[in-house]
């Protein structure tokens, strides 16, 4: 979760403000860094929804009454 | 046949097609109680679990709105993907926990969950307001982009008030004919129209207009501001924009309803999992139609630059006759995505009428359930009518729209993120109602005056941003100035 939470803070383009524009491959460097740690923080959502929610279904015959 | 009849075509056959699937539903409904109407009898599938939730999220606010913030604040908008893809991420947050109790409690609507867990009326009665309001303001949303987008699709054949009428009336029939599973279904349908229309007119694009590249080098020549490196107030906004779509959108009610309404909590994670990554595909697409639209059509005033993705697409007929076919399919994606959104906002609304206000959030028997369900046609009609009157004298952008709901529905974040991580109010160390309320007034207090005072972002950060902070703070301070002994401690 920590380390979501810090790729999610890095994804605003902050070490770029005030410099010019450069551009890589014809892109913006500020977007591609943006839109990779966008990738990143895709990847450890996935994994943690796989790997970390724990798949606890329950028989039916164990179902508790309603709020 | 001229583009315009195509379109009219299409609409005609979509509509039959969103109607057959409404009676559909109706058959497929094993026995009238409120979980097999609201939640698809809890058994939706990966597939169907997955279109309907992207369909659901990606809405007229996706398609119209978005590449119109693009036109006008240039490439930083690019924010957009990540704070969509941060949507899936905030689920981790508290869905895990919320899901375990809601398949073993049966709940129906998210303040069941408030309910069971506070134990508190004032709380139930608040959350379920704030879940109602922020349905009808994202109704409000897709009836007047419906009527727009009829309108703009047909070039004023069908007027805007009968694309709001029209297509109110289409939802509101298959939505009271099968409910959660007909809604589904026709998302279902809706969200692979928009892959595939958003996949088309990528393509389209790219080998009519140019890569991404090229549209890069075209704003640097004719506008250099909407490529530069962003400034510090637009970093904040990035972050204010990305806490309040992470900790708001995925406590929209419709979403937590589908939660709800999955058959195996395996099909949910999958189906959650594949959602992480479709904005980079999804958003990422819209993003460029803004840039697009900044190069073909510089000058456009704020409500005309919200239409920039139908001159895109007119821009794309005009230069290629063989696009129409594409054309048609993207736009009638676009009235796909309006339509999904407003059905399932329809449908919680209802939901929550009928469980949270009439049945005051209690567990009712199958006698009384099925009473429920006869009342609940006339809340969605009444609904319909009221939000339809109104949306036939729209006054904001679809922007402003979208930003509202947020600022009241993220102050609901500590509830579900707080609120999961203990069984009860009486464990040891657990949030109790008092603090979660005392930071949701406090919260909500805080970013309505800031709107009310006409300051609805300071310094880039949003009004609901800066009002859930302050939330978070007071029910963290609540809870460690709250001398009262905890049941474990009584007994031991």
């Amino acid at each position: 979760m920590i380390a979501l939470v810090l790729v999610i803070l890095g994804t605003a383009p902050l070490p770029f403000v005030g410099s010019e524009v450069v551009l890589v491959a014809g892109l913006p460097l500020w977007l591609w860094w943006s839109l990779g740690l966008t990738v990143l923080m895709s990847a450890i959502t996935s994994w943690a929804l796989m790997r970390l929610w724990r798949d606890d279904d329950l028989p039916e015959d164990a179902e508790e009454a309603g709020p | 046949m001229t583009q315009t009849e195509l379109v009219l075509a299409a609409c005609g056959a979509y509509i039959v097609l969103l109607l057959t699937l409404g009676a559909l539903g109706r058959r497929a409904m094993s026995r009238p109680t409120l979980s097999e109407f609201f939640l698809a009898g809890r058994g939706l599938g990966f597939l169907v679990l997955l279109l309907t939730l992207f369909a659901t999220q990606y809405s007229g606010n996706t398609m119209s709105a978005f590449p119109g913030k693009t036109y006008r604040s240039g490439l930083s908008y690019i924010m957009s993907v990540t704070f969509m893809a941060g949507i899936v991420s905030g689920y981790l947050f508290f869905a895990p926990q919320l899901v375990r109790r809601a398949r073993q409690r049966r709940y129906l609507t998210p303040s069941d969950f408030l309910t069971d867990r506070f134990r508190n009326p004032t709380l139930s009665f608040i959350g379920s307001v704030i879940f109602v309001v922020t349905l009808c303001n994202f109704l409000l949303a897709q009836l007047m982009a419906m009527g727009h987008a009829f309108s703009g699709l047909t070039e004023g054949l069908v007027p805007y008030w009968v694309g709001v009428v029209g297509g109110a009336t289409v939802i509101l029939v298959y939505e009271l004919l099968g409910g959660m599973r007909a809604v589904a279904w026709t998302d279902a349908v809706q969200g692979f129209i928009l892959a595939a229309g958003l996949s088309l007119v990528l393509l389209l694009l790219f080998i009519e207009v140019g890569s991404p590249a090229a549209i890069v080098a075209s704003l640097g020549a004719s506008a250099p501001e909407k490529i530069a490196n962003p400034g510090l107030k637009t970093c904040a906004t990035w972050l204010s924009t990305f806490a309040l779509l992470g900790m708001g959108a995925p406590l929209y009610p419709q979403a937590i309803q589908r939660l709800y309404a999955a058959r195996k909590v395996d099909e949910l994670r999958r189906a959650l999992a594949v959602m992480a990554w479709i904005p980079l595909f999804a958003v990422t697409t819209v993003v460029f139609i803004g840039a697009v639209g900044i190069v073909l059509f510089p000058g456009l005033e704020q409500v005309e630059s919200d239409k920039v993705t139908f001159k895109v697409l007119a821009h794309l007929v005009e230069i290629q006759p063989l696009a129409t076919v594409p054309v048609v399919l993207v736009m009638m994606a676009v009235v796909a995505a309006i339509m999904s959104t407003a059905d399932s906002a329809l449908l919680s609304a209802t939901s929550i009428f009928t469980k949270d206000f009439v049945a005051r959030g209690r567990a009712v028997d199958e006698g009384e359930e099925r009473r429920l369900l006869r009342w609940s046609p006339y809340f969605s009609v009444g609904l319909l009518l009221i939000l339809g009157a109104i949306a036939l004298a729209p006054r904001f952008t679809l922007w402003r729209l979208l930003e509202i709901k947020f600022e009241i529905l993220i102050q609901l974040s500590p509830a579900f993120v707080l609120g999961t991580l203990h069984e009860r109010d009486d464990e040891p160390g657990a949030f109790r109602a008092e603090h979660i309320l005392a930071g949701l007034v406090t919260g909500l207090l805080v970013s309505l005056s800031l709107y009310g005072l006409g300051m609805k972002t300071v310094a880039g950060f949003h009004a609901g941003t800066l009002g859930v902070v302050v939330n978070y703070l007071v029910v963290f301070v609540a809870r460690a100035s709250d001398r009262r002994p905890q049941v474990a401690e009584v007994s031991s």
